[in-house]
């Protein structure tokens, strides 16, 4: 739920990662945080699980502070990929205004990017929004590990609506800001 | 339910800050604050500038939602008030309108029952000027901030070349 406080003079909007466990969504936010100066960024909150998966979610305010004094926020959730974690991924898309689904590159998990991307439908019904319509961008991760899917048969399979998508290595910081800044356009109806 | 956007003028905030501070003063709370559930602070009073605002809303939502979402999967309606006692200071949270919550927080010098009081007559006119800030996202206008904030950042993705695939 984008929010414009005149008082506070802020505009914040909320973005969440989506995608199976392990895909890159966590790094992602990590390359942001560590790349962007300090007054950029907030405090990275992480809450993870023993073994390094994100369990509840992971939050990074990203802040872009304007020559007119006003501050625009992208609120960066990361939602748990594995599936049993049902109801912690709802708490985080609740009031979402737009979502990048982060896919895994490799051939071996194409089964685990389509049952995340039908985990975000009906996730995304059952808080109320509707995933035909919200701001959404793709993202092929680990595109430099072996036995890659070719990007094309990606969006075949992944990319029904056809939105814009990004070829990543985002441990690398390959494509990550170009993905942040194609949902910042969404979500501000800038393009 | 469709996508929303909340617009607060200056004197919208005012007015619940007002409310607020009222609140606190006849609750004998130490903060107040009126949290929407996507985690972004609508309005707030005496919350401490110790706190990470942004970390304090988030946390606050998502352990709101989460209360929510159990009492979905129980079967269990009604669902608006949670409390979390701690060793001097205690959290209460009562639901404003459907995706804003008012937390409280007061020493445990404090009676519950006073701040309950108190809160549950605050939440009446913090939810008529909640829903009056709300309409739906297809309405939200054009904010040329957001825009250049969303410029700034394609010309970060222009100028951090970590390296191509």
């Amino acid at each position: 739920m984008a929010v414009h406080n005149a008082a506070t003079r802020e505009i914040v909007y909320k973005v969440a990662y989506h995608g199976p466990g392990m895909c890159g969504k966590t790094t992602n936010l990590r390359f942001i945080y560590n790349t962007l100066p300090g007054r950029q960024v907030g405090n990275f909150l992480v809450l993870d699980t023993a073994v390094e998966r994100t369990l509840y979610y992971d939050f990074l305010p990203v802040v872009i502070p304007l020559d007119d004094d006003y501050k625009v926020r992208f609120h960066l959730y990361t939602v748990p990929g594995q599936a049993y974690y049902d109801a912690s991924r709802k708490l985080v898309l609740r009031g979402v205004d737009g979502v990048v689904f982060v896919a895994d590159s490799r051939g071996d998990r194409m089964a685990e990017n389509e049952e995340s991307l039908a985990m975000l439908k009906r996730d995304l019904t059952d808080v109320g929004l509707d995933y035909a319509t919200v701001p959404l961008i793709m993202q092929y991760n680990k595109r430099d590990l072996a036995n890659v899917i070719p990007a094309d048969l990606l969006t075949e399979k992944l990319n029904e609506r056809g939105v814009r998508s990004f070829g990543a290595v985002a441990r690398d910081g390959v494509g990550v800001f170009e993905t942040l800044s194609a949902i910042a356009d969404l979500v501000t109806g800038r393009n | 339910m469709p996508a929303k956007y909340v617009e607060l003028k200056t004197a919208d905030v005012e007015l619940m800050e007002a409310e607020l501070r009222t609140l606190c003063a006849r609750a004998g709370a130490e903060a107040v604050v009126l949290v929407d559930l996507s985690g972004v602070i609508l309005a707030s009073h005496r919350v401490s500038d110790k706190i990470d605002h942004l970390l304090f809303a988030a946390l606050l939502s998502s352990n709101f939602a989460a209360t929510e979402e159990l009492s979905r999967r129980l079967g269990v309606t009604g669902f608006r008030i949670m409390y979390h006692e701690g060793k001097r200071q205690n959290l209460y949270f009562d639901k404003v309108a459907d995706d804003t919550i008012l937390v409280v927080l007061f020493r445990d010098s404090n009676a519950l029952g006073r701040v309950r009081l108190f809160t549950e007559k605050s939440i009446a006119e913090l939810a008529k000027m909640v829903t009056a800030a709300t309409r739906p996202a297809a309405e939200a206008p054009i904010l040329p901030q957001a825009h250049a904030a969303a410029a700034y950042l394609a010309q970060m993705a222009t100028s951090i070349q970590p390296g191509k695939l």
